[in-house]
């Protein structure tokens, strides 16, 4: 499933060469996944200069974009063996596991194939799903702060409990499905510019589902 | 599926209120949805298609963030129209 998802790292956008999971183990750095292995030279390619733009995002926790073109001062002893191995541009992002540092790389043959708010957002989604399959194979759970988060959820189901409610008001007043009350919910919501709580509220508690529009 | 209203898509909707996906898929679930974090991730982006009462949902999500700033529901519904 990991090698299956650090595949589809090819995808996110054109001219991409090739995708690797980077971990730092104590001081050591390792790619236990790759696409092929134009991206395991070019991940040792980096372990071996002692630094570049993978080994910076699982360190630092922070995105890295790589331009050999540009940025060659950053990484120096990366900069020449990523130019002949023909890598125009690059992009590492953190991933979040429990108990390691780790970045997800992809690279490709064409400059700024990841400046486009769409390549990086896709290549983000992919990095929270490896993140997730990483936690996994480890063994851990992305708990977070765990106390505020299950406030924050249990917030929105109790919100969600009221639409719920008026969506079932409307229901079976009216003989609606749920998609379609839910419909003269956001409807009425538009209509009015108001919050669709505060229509739903309105709903329930006048009993009105027949009136909604 | 039905006709999209106008107005913004969901992926630009979600650029434009710079908020997280986090953020969203906790809204999402308050107005009653029931997907996972990254099934949200894929609807926003276009990596899967949401059906009409799915894609209204997670409109309705982005639009009460821009409804707590005043705007009136910029991004679009889609407009399924039988239930009025």
């Amino acid at each position: 499933m990991l090698r299956q998802a650090v595949a589809l790292g090819r995808d996110v956008a054109p001219d991409t060469m090739g995708c690797s999971v980077t971990t730092l183990d104590g001081d050591e750095y390792h790619t236990p996944v790759y696409s092929d292995g134009l991206a395991l030279d070019l991940d040792r390619a980096q372990y071996d200069a002692g630094d570049g733009p993978c080994m910076a995002a699982a360190r630092e926790h922070r995105y890295q974009y790589f331009d050999p073109m540009t940025d060659g001062g950053r990484f120096p002893g990366f900069t020449e063996a990523a130019v002949e191995r023909g890598v125009r541009s690059s992009i590492s992002l953190p991933l979040t596991t429990a108990d390691r540092f780790a970045a997800l790389n992809i690279y490709a043959s064409s400059r700024h194939a990841f400046d486009a708010d769409r390549p990086r957002a896709v290549a983000g989604l992919l990095a929270r799903c490896v993140s997730a399959l990483l936690a996994s194979a480890e063994g851990t759970r992305l708990a977070g702060d765990a106390p505020a988060a299950a406030s924050k959820i249990e917030a929105a189901q109790t919100r969600a409990r009221l639409i719920a409610e008026a969506e079932a008001a409307l229901m079976t007043e009216r003989s609606l499905s749920r998609a379609d009350a839910f419909s003269v919910l956001t409807r009425r919501s538009r209509a009015e510019t108001r919050s669709i709580f505060d229509v739903a509220r309105e709903v329930v508690g006048a009993g009105e589902g027949g009136r909604a529009r | 599926m039905t006709a999209t209203e106008s107005g913004l898509s969901l992926e630009a909707g979600m650029r434009l209120s710079g908020m997280s996906f986090a953020e969203l898929w906790l809204r999402h679930i308050a107005v009653s949805g029931a997907i996972g974090e990254m099934e949200l991730e894929a609807y926003v982006l276009g990596l899967l298609i949401p059906d009409d009462y799915q894609h209204n949902l997670i409109a309705q999500a982005l639009n009460e963030y821009f409804i707590e700033l005043g705007q009136n529901h910029p991004v679009a519904y889609r407009d399924t129209a039988t239930a009025g």
